[in-house]
């Protein structure tokens, strides 16, 4: 996945959500479905990704913070 | 010719006189202006005044034997809880005796003490109703007692056991007691002006104090006819400031008594109900924080039980809004999946492209025409020969 900088989690949802519309319309332009897959599926990674992190940081801040 | 009589015939004559006019004994009131007591026997003074000027009216001598006094003496004393002495009304029967020598003299054998009392009683009445029509009595006893009274100023002498064992008890509370002594004289007829002058002195001193305490030395009972004076209970009863009284007696309540705003019968009396007093507010004060104390931890424990619950619903909010999202993505990412034409080139379909878009319907097509077929791996192209419509 390449690097984007100053990518939100909403942003990143919300482009994931039209992509999969656009790939959902039958008239979707076939050129540019392998493009919009991959970038799709990167979103996922990404949101995935920092969901992950968002559970760890909790995680660990809810642990220090009963444990102190 | 007029009889001339030797002093001694004349005294023997009025002596036999007397023994026969008074054959038999007789009950006299009559007050004790004087009392001496030598070698066993009590020589007294009795005086009557008019009741209205304060006229002498009859004075004499009068006596009781030793023997007699052993007994009337303590007698007396237990009937009236006073000594018998000078200022008192008493109804004694008496024989009287002229002696030659001596001149005549009144032998009493006999004591009411039920008189005494009576009169002091008709005495205390007197003074109590003129008290009330002055509309003093209740004044002390009408002020607010303090809830806290450490600055004690003393009215006692110094000198005397009573005040001895008011220092040592009040101390037993261990209460930072202030005790300021005023000392006066406390018994017979001096104490009552000097009483009044020690409470002056208490005004003057230039100290608040909480309580003025009266206490008496203690030991014998002896003239407390001072504590019914009335100059000294209207001085009590409208002393600014309240006070108790420990004079030390049992039996009697006298006029000082009831003006002050506590009477209680002895200085160690009264250091205990102040000690009492004392710890009673130190008590209030204990539960007061205790209270307190309580209110605060079940606040604090209340507080702590409702973070507890905001952290548990955090920790699942947080899992739920995490869990929320993951299933959303896992829906989208199904959705590419499933919309993912090469998924379905994968498994063997084909895409037909006439003029660069997915062909639907052979409608589209006319014969002659080229098209594209995109399969899983590469494409190629074709011209149309047939058209077959459904």
């Amino acid at each position: 996945m390449k690097k984007e900088t100053g990518m939100t989690y909403p942003a990143a949802r919300k482009e994931l959500e039209m992509l999969v519309e656009e790939l959902e319309r039958p008239d979707a332009d076939l050129g540019q479905i392998s493009k919009k897959v991959k970038r799709a599926l990167e979103l996922v990674t990404f949101c995935r990704e920092y969901l992950r992190k968002v559970r760890k940081d909790a995680d660990t801040i809810l642990d220090d913070f009963e444990s102190a | 010719m007029m009889e001339k009589l030797d002093l001694v015939d004349l005294q023997r004559r009025l002596e036999d006189a007397i023994h026969n006019a008074f054959e038999e004994p007789c009950w006299i009131r009559a007050e004790i202006n004087r009392l001496v007591v030598s070698n066993g026997h009590c020589h007294m003074e009795l005086v009557q005044k008019d009741k209205k000027t304060d006229r002498l009216l009859a004075k004499a001598q009068a006596v009781i034997w030793a023997s007699t006094y052993a007994l009337l003496e303590p007698f007396f004393k237990t009937s009236t809880g006073m000594n018998l002495e000078a200022g008192l009304q008493v109804l004694l029967c008496v024989e009287p005796r002229m002696h030659p020598l001596y001149g005549l003299s009144l032998v009493a054998t006999n004591i009411d003490p039920s008189y005494t009392v009576g009169g002091l009683e008709l005495e205390r009445k007197k003074t109590m109703d003129r008290l009330d029509r002055e509309g003093i009595t209740d004044m002390n006893r009408d002020l607010p007692f303090p809830d806290v009274p450490l600055h004690l100023a003393v009215i006692s002498s110094k000198a005397a056991a009573g005040y001895q064992d008011f220092a040592d008890h009040i101390k037993t509370g261990g209460f930072a007691f202030r005790t300021v002594l005023f000392p006066a004289v406390m018994q017979g007829e001096g104490s009552p002006p000097s009483i009044i002058r020690a409470m002056e002195k208490v005004l003057e001193y230039g100290m608040d104090f909480d309580l003025l305490i009266l206490i008496r030395g203690g030991g014998a009972a002896t003239d407390l006819h001072s504590y019914d004076n009335y100059d000294l209970a209207a001085h009590i009863a409208q002393f600014p400031i309240p006070v108790i009284t420990g004079i030390g007696h049992h039996r009697d309540v006298h006029i000082a008594d009831r003006v002050a705003h506590l009477a209680l019968k002895t200085p160690t009396a009264v250091a205990d109900f102040l000690n009492a007093k004392l710890a009673e507010e130190e008590q209030k004060v204990i539960l007061i924080l205790r209270a307190l104390e309580k209110a605060v931890h079940n606040r604090t424990d209340n507080e702590k039980q409702a973070l507890e619950y905001l952290l548990k619903d955090l920790e699942s909010h947080v899992t739920w809004a995490l869990r929320r999202h993951e299933h959303q993505l896992e829906l989208l990412e199904q959705r590419i999946t499933n919309n993912n034409p090469l998924t379905l080139l994968q498994k063997g379909y084909s895409i037909t492209l006439a003029r660069e878009k997915a062909l639907l319907d052979v409608k589209e097509l006319s014969k002659g025409q080229t098209t594209t077929t995109v399969l899983y791996k590469g494409s190629f192209e074709s011209v149309v020969e047939t058209i077959k419509k459904k």
